[in-house]
């Protein structure tokens, strides 16, 4: 946020000038009754002085914008605001007190108050300054919190959103109706694989279901739950789907976001088995590298079907949630060249106690 | 015994495939004579074995289910297999055909397979049901990517973007395209719906042009215009429809 708060809207500006018009009355008041200081003066007194703090005080907002341009050290703040106070409050002191001498030098009683004045005057500036930078670091602070929060509540949207999608897709009519269409089969075919092929959907459906939404997972758990829905694929589509997998033991620990996988491989199986009569082969690789895991999905397509334009909702929604867990906008990539496409994420390290 | 009613079963996963020869075990009178695991076996079993009834998925790679009813010059009678699509499930349920929502159970399969039993004694004609549905699928399908085209045996794959230009012969049209020249018996109505509008434009009775093909707009006489394309070819543009074309040029 750039603009000065104050200007923000009419009512704050009416707030801000009220206060002002309030410190001019009383500040004209207390010079012509305890100072005996004659009505007119008073008021131009006040006037100069307490108005070109008001404009002073009012830019002290950009003096802080510029002082958080980059994060400065706590002792370089405290540094900086004492420069500041001291020239802003040094110019203000000069400027009223010439401009006042200049309008009425030849009242030797004001004369003489104002320069006995300024010592007070002084304090009063670093009292006003103070309170300045305190009501705009609160607006600051208040800010940052309102962007957290909005942060926050976006990211428990899209979370909410990932896991949606991802129940769609679990519970993905597809799928899930051919894959217990094939269990019928099974049921007359091969009683045992139909059991089999039982178990291996609830299980799936169950991790689905059960995962803690906020949390990441470890990429163990993730797989197997990936192999599950692999093996299930495979029962349906036979010899035409293949899977590799090149998954270092030490890769295993490391957390990721979860059912962030999940898409890419349903990405895989739609556009490389579903639309193509011939053998396809998905493959998952990871590597560990110095700061990130690499974990690559690729898999065979037929160039000859046409392929739909454009990333898909899916990608995405991926692409969004990394950004939000992240922060950064490249950890997903994607490529095709003639015959393979293939997801590439990279994610930075982290072990399951937050490391 | 009389004839035995001959069937083919086009599916491309095999568990589905078994199970529905598992359930045909039952009726002695069906003879199963093919298994196709993609539309284009399906059309080539078709043609060579001429069935009574086919079993046909929906959701198959390169060719769906409704993608290959376009290539058959004669239906059989057809009991359609879908596991889940709201678009196909409507169109089914709109045109009165016969079709098993997976999974099936045996009873659901018999009742099916007995509205087919008591059509084919009756020896009702062509099935008219399927054109009315073929229609339909066109209507709400929208632009297609890719189209077919059947000359004899042999299926050819149009993508859009390899179309030049159509031209209209008789019962047929004429795609000109980087591949060469192909008939399909289709109208030229049908046919431009069936293409992007953004990309594609009818501009005479007889011709729809790719705009992206185009070279220039010539004039010539008072009032009428000659396309003129990438690849040489020369169309002509009528003059109720020159002004669409100029508006979509931005001219």
């Amino acid at each position: 946020m750039l603009l000065n708060p104050l200007s923000k809207n009419k009512n704050y500006l009416l707030g801000y000038l009220s206060i002002w018009a309030v410190i001019i009355a009383v500040h004209t008041l207390i010079l012509n009754f305890f100072y005996g200081i004659n009505g007119s003066i008073s008021l131009a007194d006040s006037l100069v002085f307490n108005f070109s703090f008001m404009v002073a005080g009012y830019s002290l907002w950009y003096v802080i914008r510029f002082n958080l341009r980059e994060k400065p050290s706590f002792i370089d703040m405290i540094f900086n605001h004492l420069l500041t106070a001291v020239v802003i409050i040094g110019l203000w002191l000069l400027l009223g007190y010439f401009s006042m001498k200049s309008l009425y030098g030849n009242h030797t009683d004001y004369l003489l108050f104002l320069k006995n004045s300024l010592a007070w005057r002084a304090v009063m500036g670093v009292f006003y300054y103070l309170l300045f930078i305190m009501f705009y670091y609160l607006i600051l602070y208040y800010d940052d919190l309102q962007e957290k929060l909005k942060i926050e509540s976006k990211l428990q949207n899209l979370v909410t959103q990932a896991e949606l999608e991802t129940l769609k897709s679990q519970i993905n009519p597809h799928f899930l109706f051919n894959s217990l269409n094939s269990i019928s089969s099974l049921t007359i075919t091969n009683p045992g694989k139909a059991q089999e092929m039982v178990i291996k959907l609830s299980d799936f459906l169950r991790y689905s279901l059960s995962h803690d939404k906020n949390e990441k997972t470890p990429l163990q758990k993730e797989f197997e739950n990936l192999k599950r829905y692999l093996e299930i694929e495979k029962v349906r589509f036979g010899k035409r789907l293949n899977f590799v997998y090149h998954i270092p033991e030490n890769c295993y620990r490391y957390v990721i976001p979860n059912m962030i996988l999940q898409p890419l491989i349903e990405n895989s199986i739609k556009h490389g088995v579903y639309n193509s009569a011939d053998e396809v082969q998905v493959e998952i690789t990871c590597k560990e590298e110095k700061y990130d895991l690499v974990i690559e999905i690729s898999n065979d397509y037929d160039p000859e079907t046409i392929k739909p334009k454009g990333e898909g909702i899916g990608l995405r929604n991926i692409r969004k949630r990394l950004q939000l867990i992240y922060g950064r906008t490249d950890l997903l990539e994607t490529k095709a060249d003639k015959m393979v496409f293939t997801a590439r994420l990279q994610l930075p390290k982290e072990q399951e106690d937050g490391k | 015994m009389e004839n035995k009613i001959l069937t083919i079963i086009i599916e491309d996963e095999q568990p589905a495939r078994e199970l529905l020869k598992a359930y045909l075990q039952s009726h002695k009178e069906v003879e199963l004579v093919a298994e196709c695991e993609n539309g284009f076996d399906g059309v080539k079993a078709i043609a060579e074995y001429r069935p009574d009834l086919i079993f046909l998925d929906i959701q198959m790679p390169k060719l769906n289910g409704f993608e290959m009813l376009e290539l058959l010059d004669e239906y059989p009678e057809i009991i359609f297999t879908t596991a889940y699509d709201e678009f196909a499930l409507q169109a089914f349920e709109l045109n009165a055909v016969d079709y098993l929502m997976k999974p099936f159970s045996k009873t659901r399969f018999d009742q099916a397979l007995e509205k087919v039993f008591s059509r084919l004694k009756n020896k009702s004609q062509q099935n008219p049901v399927v054109e009315k549905l073929k229609e339909q699928v066109r209507e709400t399908a929208g632009p297609q990517e890719r189209f077919f085209v059947k000359t004899g045996n042999h299926i050819d794959v149009i993508a859009t973007d390899e179309i030049i230009h159509v031209e209209a012969q008789d019962d047929y049209v004429e795609f000109h395209t980087v591949k060469g020249r192909f008939l399909k018996k289709e109208t030229m109505a049908q046919l431009e719906k069936q293409l992007p509008p953004d990309r594609f434009l009818r501009v005479h009775r007889s011709h729809i042009i790719r705009l992206d093909q185009m070279e220039k707009l010539e004039k010539y006489g008072k009032e009428s215009y000659m396309v003129v394309l990438k690849n040489g070819d020369r169309v002509q543009v009528s003059k109720s429809r020159i002004k669409k074309l100029k508006e979509k040029l931005g001219i």
